[in-house]
């Protein structure tokens, strides 16, 4: 075949070599940057003791890092049973439901993040009964709480629209099939509609769980002591900013890539057969 | 060719009328339906066919005449759930559930609607999916098997509900050819088993070997209604000879 092919294997090793090539230039050339500049990089600060928790800088790392990851889990949750509520509310044939649904899908997208967070913060925590305060604060720290809150919230009104487009392209006939066989509405939705709806929204709900998960950094601004806050501390107090960034980078983009892997095995459990 | 008790409707519609907007789909059908009878429904295209056998387990809401089935009227507030558990629906897109087994489209309905055991629903589900020569396939998904496989499960879900009353509606016109004669010969042994039996088809043979009755709609009402034989052989009007020669020249 002389057509061009992208999987033929010289195609696909030169362009292989052409990666290695360019990584290999810019690693020199950063190199080269920090020279320039005196700047040495010390990565044994990472084994260093840490000022700022117990044990060393590392473990520092790994305790933000283990916060973040409680975030973006719980959050992920929530935000996916929200999301399935709200999404499943904008296609109710009750006007109000629908309307209720729309005004949280509209007011919660379009508004930033962060002002979400210092929302959930400063006001509604604020409003919550003094012992329900406490007991939150003392229990998972009051910034965790409303970052949760408002992580979940935000992201599950993408959802909520990633959920209703999965429902709407099933056919028309699955409803009818379970129509005609005696299930109520919800039984129908439950074990006919959603299980096939999810099945075809994976790929653009990972995308949502990823951008929680990045988004989980903003936390920092409230002192929620995850991955992100813990790196930039480290870095004032050692001093040693390109070592602390790229450690910072390094555990999210861990749990960015963990997300996609587990998102791939589930897609391939749960595909749809096919004819062989 | 079966009985049908002529004192025992199980089917009652009275002046039927359904609007889809402004479009006027049924005007004002009338039809009884005896338990155990046969009846195949013919007509052009458009002509509210599907509009009409949809509004028997109401899938389709009628906005003007009574439609009475086994004794309950369907009607806004009325138990929908409850109709529906007595009338079993086979589409001509089989609409099996994609993401079941086969044998879990069959045992859907009884354990959840009905409350069966599971082990219960499995034994009554094999022994349907026998009835219909599938059961080799039970544990295959609906896109692994042939349309007329597909449309044999379909009609084994729908018999899981123990229905008293089965609607069909072009069951075999999404099918090749060669597997007509399979979903057919499952359709003629339900008729023999005394089922009532409402099918919307143009196969005329199925019609002559088992329907008590032929119904023919036009323009959202029924022309004529006449036994297989007459309606085939004899038939009164002429819209009814004009539609035969259509089919027999198609
Ligand atoms: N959901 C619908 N909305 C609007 N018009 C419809 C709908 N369903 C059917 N119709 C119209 O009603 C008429 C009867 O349709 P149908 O009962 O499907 O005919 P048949 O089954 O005899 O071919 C057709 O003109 C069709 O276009
Ligand atoms: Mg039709």
């Amino acid at each position: 075949m002389n057509s061009f092919n992208p999987k033929n294997p010289v195609i696909q090793s030169l362009f292989g070599a052409f990666l290695i090539a360019l990584v290999g230039v810019l690693v020199w050339q950063i190199s080269q940057g920090l020279k320039a500049n005196n700047i040495v990089l010390d990565w044994g600060v990472l084994g260093q003791p840490s000022q700022i928790t117990s044990g060393s800088n590392l473990t520092t790392i790994l305790l933000g890092m283990w916060l973040t990851i409680r975030i973006a889990l719980v959050s992920i949750i929530l935000a996916l049973l929200l999301g399935i509520v709200v999404g499943v509310s904008r296609l109710s044939s009750n006007t109000v439901v629908r309307l209720v649904a729309t005004a949280y899908v509209e007011f919660f997208r379009n508004t930033p993040l962060l002002v979400q967070i210092f929302f959930w913060y400063f006001g509604v925590f604020n409003l919550l009964p003094k012992v329900v305060q406490d007991s939150l604060d003392t229990q998972f720290g009051a910034p965790t709480v409303a970052v949760v809150a408002a992580l979940s919230i935000y992201t599950s009104s993408y959802i909520a629209e990633t959920i209703r487009a999965g429902i709407q392209s099933i056919p028309k006939g699955q409803f009818e099939a379970g129509d005609s066989l005696g299930l109520s509405g919800f039984q129908t939705l439950g074990l006919i509609i959603l299980p096939q709806a999810l099945r075809v929204v994976i790929p653009p709900l990972g995308n949502q769980f990823l951008n929680l998960t990045k988004n989980s950094s903003l936390a920092s601004q409230l002192g929620a002591q995850e991955l992100f806050y813990y790196g930039i501390q480290m870095q004032s107090y050692s001093g040693q900013g390109f070592v602390s960034i790229s450690a910072i980078t390094l555990g999210y983009l861990v749990m960015s890539l963990s997300i996609t892997a587990i998102l791939t095995l589930i897609n391939n459990r749960f595909a749809l057969a096919v004819r062989k | 060719m079966t009985q049908a008790n002529s004192t025992d409707p199980i089917i009652i519609a009275q002046d039927v009328h359904k609007y889809f907007g402004q479009f006027h789909a049924l005007r004002g059908v009338n039809m009884t339906v005896q338990k155990g009878e046969v009846l195949v429904i013919v007509g052009p295209s458009g002509s509210g066919k599907s509009t009409f056998i949809r509004t028997i387990n109401r899938l389709e809401a009628h906005q003007k005449g009574t439609i009475i089935v086994d004794g309950i009227e369907l009607k806004e507030g009325s138990n929908l759930d409850a109709i529906r558990r007595e009338v079993g629906m086979v589409f001509q897109s089989f609409n099996l559930f994609p993401h079941l087994t086969v044998l879990q489209n069959v045992t859907l309905a009884p354990m959840q609607v009905r409350k069966m055991p599971k082990d219960k629903a499995n034994a009554l589900g094999m022994e349907l999916l026998e009835r219909v020569g599938i059961s080799e396939q039970a544990q295959k998904f609906p896109a692994q098997l042939s349309g007329g496989q597909q449309q044999r499960v379909a009609i084994a879900r729908a018999l899981a509900m123990q229905p008293k009353v089965m609607l069909f509606d072009e069951p075999t016109s999404a099918l090749d050819p060669e597997m007509v004669g399979e979903v057919l010969d499952v359709m003629k042994t339900l008729a023999k088993s005394g089922m009532t039996m409402l099918c919307v088809t143009h196969e005329m043979g199925f019609a002559k070997a088992v329907a008590n009755r032929v119904v023919f709609f036009d323009q959202g009402n029924i022309v004529e209604e006449n036994t297989p034989e007459g309606f085939f052989n004899n038939p009164q009007h002429e819209r009814t000879k004009m539609f035969l020669n259509q089919i027999r020249h198609a």
